[in-house]
């Protein structure tokens, strides 16, 4: 028996390969070092909300938190009065600069969140809604081409996500199933997840791409997903009996659920189960409303010449309605509420991110910044085909494939002892010595033999079948996504269908 | 309550803030693909490594030499004789002489590049004097600039006499102090694109144009001089040449004459009465300190006569043998040199009379020789009998001897791994072989389709070039560079190939001394400028810029293995017919390699694959 060789890393000859591999994981811990050095010299702390002895974070209101925190962050807490275009849908760009808000009945409005200055308003007088055909289409926004078109064959679905990590979308349909789409999956979903009885209403995925919260129409349960291995973690403790509206959760993992006029807020959710009460709650109510925007104009944050400006003068005497989208601002304290009547920004200290990357997104950023940066984002623009499950998997080995020979050369060896064994029973050729002529009486054994099956043989034959199924089946994924990116041809659906 | 919320001023001034958590950067690795992927497509995109065609050659280019020590200096031997010097940077020719009857076969500058040794097939060694050329006021840069500086001091002597009208003359002529900026910029030129080299000849003509003018001038004052003294006629052809050519300029000169040019003459002439006696007194200078005896064999007893601009044109001193020499090359640190022909002589430059040595080992002819640059005591040649010969100068024996299939072209020290030498074999292939390991070659370098004709290494030894009878460069990165280059290539096959319609069978290549460009010389009379690395742009580059070439490099590094990086980092046009031949080679190749292995699958015997590090060496002598 010959030693075995330990070799740094296996099946790689080439010396000086290996020595860069090294170069290169060392390299990675020398980067990953830097980072770790790197985060002490980071300007800005991270927001929390902690509470004294006989108090608990929850009770504190608003108009309280906005007394104690210093006065740009205050600002940040205002309320705009829009009764005639309600509900509000709403979203922040990426950098947290600016948000834009649709009335369902047709306002449009953008503004700067910093300056408080609005961007832009129109009202397109029509109503503003999705489609209802549960089809998922992928466009290309640079170029205006369609990429993909998937028909999800699960009725309308009202629920649509990006997953953070891995732009991967999922989207919650009626069944209480979330399913995960990428715009390179044939006909089936990356995943499928059956996550409650009833219709899914809400989900959301956390920056980290680990995990996801759902809540749906079964007994008012939120429930918090790891991702990675599809499986459930736990539920949020308390069941609302109002339907939930809406779920978020923020760039440090706090989760906003909003369910009738009360958003409640948690804390360390995800990980581990948290406590039986929220971090914070809100209500929608007019008096509160009152308060705040009193407030506001005493700061002087109201936005002039704008539909946005009529806050809450006569907000006491309508009803807010439920909330109907939740939104954390990115790298800031805030979570944005649409509801029925407007929109409310509070402040939920320790939501966001404190440092920003200003080659990433900054919120800062000047207008010449802001133009070379587009231009960079699409010269970085990946290919619609990168977006996997796993997006590390870029510029890597196929692990798969690899494996995948290794099984079938080890296949393939042990199909060749077995033949040796099969050929002779001779001890001196089993252990690998010179062969011999064989007799008339060994040829006929050797024949025979050949006829002999042994569990051996048949797990060998098994593998191999199996292997093929495989393989058959690659062959018709294949041929499925050559299909797929046939040119769209409107006479097709006349043609003679062919069986091939 | 403790309570703490993010609140941000917004920076009065622009500022970058960086916070690397990979939270925040989400597909980080994607991305950087994608960057490599833009990055290679960049690099072809500006991949223009042709910068200039010197033309002026009257049949094809067999050498081309660099100056030791100045970058833009260059000179190139014709297959009829004439030996030329270029000024790369501002593009012209420095002067041309008819020096050999043959072949120029082989030049060398030994030492700091005060003389050059040519060799030809007229069975003639030369040594010339370069410094003129090399001191030429075309070298230095425009001619304003020389006569600027001429004017100051003849202005120094004459203490102000003819001040006020040699500065007006010149000022008639239109000559601004503009000019001398832009020769500073040496052989950084801006203009680096193909398609603008039409405007850059016209450039350069109008340029020429003026440095004519001042030429003629210059000739003009020349020949007063020479009417005024005895003439010190010469039998030579070129002399008579030069006679026409004078005629010419005469002739020209009255249709251009006006008062101020004739005012400048005069001064001119004058000043060259200055001049031309400390030149004839440098020469003799430099005879006597190189102890070159005037013999019968040597014809430097004749006059040092000069050119129309100043320049020598014929030699120190001529060697006369009785072979046709294929070339020269000189040792590194002492003033010897050798020679290769029916045999290999070492000669000393300052008694060349007769060789000190001469060696043979087999072959009927040695068609090239090189000197270590390290170890200056060992020399390799190559010669008819498809030998590399490597001898021990301090021994006066031939070492080694390593015969090869075929026969080797020209060999070619590595400058960085001293016992490191590449040989250019008739097979088309190059041998990267270790001095010290003759049994097999380092590398196989192989995709030229027809043999390699000349061969020079970068001096860096990281990279070399090859010219080839296929009318194709190859730039190659050196097996040693391995896995730290930034090309996709594999080991053993080319980076980048250069090839244009007109260019005919290439004889001759050598990078310049940065190692920034290469020179080739073909069959087709020109000199051809390349820049070595072809995406490099000419201009000074910013620091942004360097930076990003820099990024962009490392991640085409990175990531060359990545198949959509690869395709586009390999893809290269080459012509239809050398496009086919390499696909059939390959074909036929990966033929040949099935049959060996099936032969070692089924033979009885123990058979073996000789690689081909192996399968191409015949012997080793000892």
């Amino acid at each position: 028996m010959q030693p075995q060789k330990k070799s740094l890393r296996d099946g790689i000859k080439d010396k000086k390969l290996i020595q860069r591999l090294k170069n290169e994981r060392q390299q990675t811990k020398v980067r990953a070092d830097d980072r770790r050095k790197m985060e002490f010299v980071l300007p800005e702390d991270e927001g929390f909300l902690e509470a004294d002895e006989n108090e608990k974070t929850h009770q504190f209101r608003q108009d309280e938190i906005v007394a104690n925190v210093d006065i740009t962050a205050a600002r940040k807490k205002f309320t705009l009065d829009l009764h005639q275009y309600g509900p509000y849908s709403l979203d922040y760009t990426r950098n947290g600069r600016y948000f834009l808000l649709g009335g369902n009945k047709g306002h449009i409005f953008m503004a700067d969140y910093i300056d408080f200055k609005p961007q832009c308003e129109i009202n397109v007088n029509q109503s503003i809604r999705d489609g209802n055909a549960g089809v998922l289409k992928y466009m290309d926004t640079s170029t205006g081409q369609q990429i993909s078109l998937h028909k999800t064959h699960l009725g309308p679905c009202m629920v649509m996500e990006q997953n953070p990590h891995n732009a991967v979308i999922l989207v919650g349909h009626t069944n209480g199933v979330v399913s995960m789409w990428s715009p390179n999956c044939a006909h089936e979903p990356l995943v499928k997840m059956l996550t409650h009885g009833g219709p899914v209403r809400a989900v959301s995925c956390d920056l980290s791409g680990h995990y996801m919260a759902t809540s749906g129409l079964d007994g008012g349960k939120v429930k918090i997903w790891d991702i990675r291995q599809l499986k459930m973690l736990h539920n949020i403790p308390g069941n609302y009996e109002v339907p939930i509206s809406s779920l978020q959760l923020s760039q440090r993992g706090i989760l906003a659920v909003g369910s009738g006029d009360v958003v409640n807020i948690y804390k360390d959710c995800l990980s581990q189960a948290p406590g039986k009460e929220p971090y914070m709650t809100y209500k929608l109510t007019p008096q509160q409303s009152q308060v705040s925007s009193q407030h506001n104009r005493q700061r002087g944050s109201s936005f002039k010449g704008s539909l946005a400006t009529k806050s809450g003068a006569d907000g006491g005497t309508t009803s807010y309605g439920s909330v109907h989208q939740l939104k954390f601002v990115p790298f800031d304290d805030a979570l944005g509420i649409g509801h029925g009547a407007g929109f409310s920004s509070i402040i939920v200290p320790g939501s966001g991110l404190a440092n920003y990357d200003s080659l990433e997104a900054d919120p800062f950023e000047t207008k010449k910044r802001r133009k070379e940066g587009e231009v960079k984002q699409l010269l970085d623009k990946l290919p619609a085909s990168m977006i996997t499950l796993n997006p590390q998997d870029v510029g890597t080995v196929g692990k798969g494939i690899i494996e995948h020979e290794k099984d079938m050369r080890e296949i393939n060896i042990q199909l060749k002892q077995l033949g040796k064994k099969e050929g002779s029973k001779d001890k001196q050729l089993e252990k690998g010595g010179k062969q011999r002529r064989l007799s008339a009486a060994q040829k006929r054994m050797k024949r025979m033999q050949k006829n002999i099956i042994t569990k051996e043989k048949i797990d060998l034959e098994h593998k191999i079948a199996l292997d093929r199924q495989v393989k058959e089946r690659q062959k018709t994924i294949d041929r499925m996504r050559k299909e797929k990116e046939k040119p769209f041809d409107p006479l097709a659906r006349f043609s003679m269908k062919t069986d091939d | 309550m403790k309570i703490k919320a993010i609140s941000r001023i917004k920076p009065k001034v622009n500022t970058i803030q960086r916070n690397l958590d990979p939270l925040i950067h989400p597909f980080a690795k994607a991305r950087e693909a994608q960057r490599a992927v833009v990055a290679a497509k960049t690099d072809r995109i500006f991949a223009q490594p042709f910068v200039y065609a010197f033309s002026g050659h009257s049949d094809g280019v067999w050498s081309i030499q660099r100056h030791p020590k100045r970058l833009n200096c260059i000179f190139s031997g014709g297959c009829d004789g004439e030996i030329k010097v270029w000024n790369t940077a501002n593009r012209c020719e420095i002067a041309s002489i008819h020096a050999h009857n043959g072949f120029v076969r082989g030049m060398s500058l030994p030492g700091d590049g005060r003389t050059l040794i040519t060799c030809s097939e007229d069975k003639t060694i030369k040594i010339w004097n370069s410094q003129p050329w090399v001191q030429s006021d075309r070298m230095d840069g425009s001619i304003s600039a020389l006569l600027y500086r001429m004017n100051e001091e003849q202005d120094r002597k004459n203490q102000g006499e003819v001040l006020g009208d040699g500065s007006e003359g010149l000022r008639s002529f239109g000559i601004g102090m503009n000019e001398e900026d832009e020769d500073e910029d040496a052989l950084i030129d801006n203009e680096d694109d193909e398609d603008e080299e039409d405007d850059d000849e016209d450039d350069i003509n109008i340029n020429e144009n003026k440095n004519i003018d001042l030429l003629k001038i210059n000739k003009r004052a020349m020949i007063m001089d020479e009417e005024d003294e005895d003439d010190k006629s010469n039998s030579d052809d070129e002399e008579d040449e030069d006679d026409d050519e004078d005629q010419k300029l005469k002739q020209s000169q009255v249709r251009q004459q006006s008062q101020s040019k004739l005012k400048v003459k005069k001064q001119q002439s004058s000043m060259n009465k200055d001049k031309k006696p400390i030149k004839q007194q440098q020469q003799h200078q430099l005879k006597q300190t190189n102890n070159f005896s005037s013999s019968q064999q040597s014809s430097s007893s004749s006059s040092l006569s000069s050119h129309a601009n100043g320049i020598v044109d014929t030699p120190i001193e001529t060697i006369v043998g009785s072979y046709a020499y294929t070339s020269v090359d000189h040792n590194w640190t002492n003033q010897t040199f050798c020679s290769t022909g029916a045999s290999v002589d070492i000669w000393d430059l300052q008694h060349s009379k007769v060789p000190i040595n001469s060696f043979a080992w087999g072959a009927d002819t040695y068609y090239y020789a090189r000197y270590n640059r390290v170890e200056q005591n060992i020399l390799a040649t190559c010669g008819s009998d498809r030998g590399i010969v490597l001898y021990d100068l301090r021994s006066e024996t031939p070492i080694r001897k390593l015969i090869l299939r075929m026969k080797t072209n020209q060999l070619c020290w590595n400058p960085v791994e001293p016992f490191n030498y590449l040989a250019g074999n008739e097979d088309g292939n190059v041998y990267e072989f270790d001095m010290r390991n003759l049994g097999a070659s380092r590398c196989v370098y192989k995709d030229h389709l027809d043999s390699v004709m000349s061969l020079d290494i970068s001096p860096t030894g990281r990279e070399f070039c090859s010219g080839s009878y296929d009318r194709t460069i190859r730039l190659w990165d050196s097996q040693a560079a391995g896995i730290h280059t930034k090309s996709a290539a594999p080991i053993g096959r080319s980076k980048d190939v250069y090839h244009l319609k007109r260019m005919q069978r290439i004889f001759a290549v050598t990078y310049t001394g940065d190692g920034e460009y290469i020179l080739s010389g073909s069959d087709d009379m020109n000199v051809r400028l390349w820049k070595s690395h072809p995406s490099q742009p000419l201009y000074r580059l910013l620091g942004r810029e360097k930076q990003k070439i820099k990024y962009q490099g490392a991640l085409l590094q990175k990531h060359k293995h990545m198949p959509e990086v690869k395709r586009i980092m390999m893809a290269r046009h080459l012509p239809s017919n050398l496009y086919h031949q390499l696909n059939k080679r390959r074909i036929m190749e990966a033929s040949s390699r099935r049959k060996a292995q099936n032969i070692v699958a089924n033979s009885r015997r123990k058979e073996k694959i000789e690689p081909e590090r192996v399968a191409n060496i015949v012997t080793e002598e000892k």
